[in-house]
């Protein structure tokens, strides 16, 4: 149970390179190595080509290595033999993965209306009422941008003005009362 | 719509090839033989589908081909039908046996009339005599005016790069825009395995 909350409220239209929370997720993201190339996907609806892109629809499940989507709408964009985007609609669309942090294993989960992962140039944006949430911190805004190479997180408002909220939880302070109790 | 004319041009073929085949070689097999008068049973015919252009749509193989009189359905046995698509691309479509209907009925589609492949379907593309995509369903539809399969029951296409799974489907063969459908037993199901630097 964490009873420690450090929240705070950055300014809008801030944008926040979060170098230091970037430091949290020391990633050795799933999608990085080719072993875990496949893409898994179950639906109710494809329209699309062989080799081409393709729109999916329906409860749709994604699987790509470590990283988990699910959606009403997924469109698949491809280079050639290479994957380059998966645009991810959904009220709210879900994203889960595992990063890697000094040999542990953290899980951050995250919603958005739109989730876009940048397969080619190694970045994930949540757009939306975005939300990004991993053991010991929370982030809300319109925008959160996840840079997977160099682990950084930004995030910024968008045209609504909602301001971007970061909610901190101090593990240290968590962990001694889980023990505790 | 298909044409009176592509009727007409098609039971011309076809008699062509009972008279070339049925009469020509007898003795090949029994199923050779007239098995009554209103029942007619050939074995090794080729059948050619011309469009209104003069262009071949399809040629099916099949080992033995019957027609009863007074219907005008014509039922195949192990059919090989071969697309030769404009862009250079062939597709061979084998099944252990198929229906085509000569006059309006349930498998034809917006007046148009399809081939039924009954059983295990296998469709494989070939360019350059080299495999690309191969496709395994049961009981396709395959019309040749917009060069197209569908299905009602499930199937599953591979490709070098993918393998499609799902409850129905359609696909065009010329443009090879796929749509998948899912039914209440098969989910649409996606395999990709492409390669990122």
């Amino acid at each position: 149970m964490y009873r420690s909350f450090i929240p705070l409220r950055i300014p809008s239209s801030f944008r926040f390179a979060a170098h230091v929370l970037g430091a949290l997720f020391i990633v050795q993201f799933g999608i990085a190595s080719e072993q875990q190339n496949e893409l898994r996907i179950t639906a109710d609806d494809f329209h699309g080509t062989l080799d081409g892109g393709a729109v999916i629809s329906g409860n749709v499940s994604l699987q790509h290595g470590e990283l988990e989507l699910a959606a009403d709408e997924v469109r698949i964009v491809m280079d050639g033999n290479s994957f380059k985007e998966l645009q991810a609609k959904g009220e709210p669309a879900q994203c889960r993965f595992e990063i890697l942090e000094e040999g542990n294993n953290r899980t951050v989960v995250a919603q958005a209306t739109t989730i876009n992962v940048q397969l080619d140039n190694r970045w994930i944006e949540f757009k939306g009422n975005a939300r990004v949430e991993s053991d010991d911190i929370t982030i809300e805004g319109d925008v959160i941008r996840f840079d997977i190479d160099k682990k950084e997180l930004e995030a910024e408002s968008g045209d609504s003005g909602k301001q971007i909220e970061i909610l901190m939880r101090d593990l240290d302070t968590a962990t001694t009362e889980e023990s505790a109790e | 719509m298909v044409s009176q004319y592509l009727r007409i041009l098609t039971g011309c073929v076809f008699l062509v090839l009972v008279a070339a085949c049925g009469w020509g070689d007898k003795t090949a097999s029994p199923s050779d033989e007239f098995t009554d008068e209103s029942r007619i049973g050939i074995s090794g015919a080729t059948l050619q589908e011309y469009d209104e252009d003069g262009t071949l749509m399809f040629q099916a193989v099949a080992s033995s081909i019957t027609q009863t009189q007074n219907s005008d359905r014509i039922d195949f046995e192990n059919i090989e039908i071969d697309v030769a698509l404009e862009d250079g691309t062939r597709w061979a479509l084998e099944a252990p046996s198929g229906v085509i209907e000569m006059k309006e009925s349930e498998d034809w589609k917006d007046g148009q009339r399809q081939v039924r492949l009954a059983g295990a379907v296998t469709a494989t593309s070939f360019e350059h005599e080299e495999q690309v995509f191969q496709l395994q369903g049961r009981d396709l539809l395959y019309n040749p005016e917009s060069q197209s399969l569908s299905s009602q029951s499930p199937v599953t296409i591979a490709t070098n790069s993918a393998t499609f799974s799902a409850g129905r489907f359609e696909f065009d063969l010329e443009t090879q825009e796929l749509h998948l459908s899912a039914t209440d037993t098969n989910r649409v199901q996606i395999v990709y395995s492409a390669t990122n630097p």
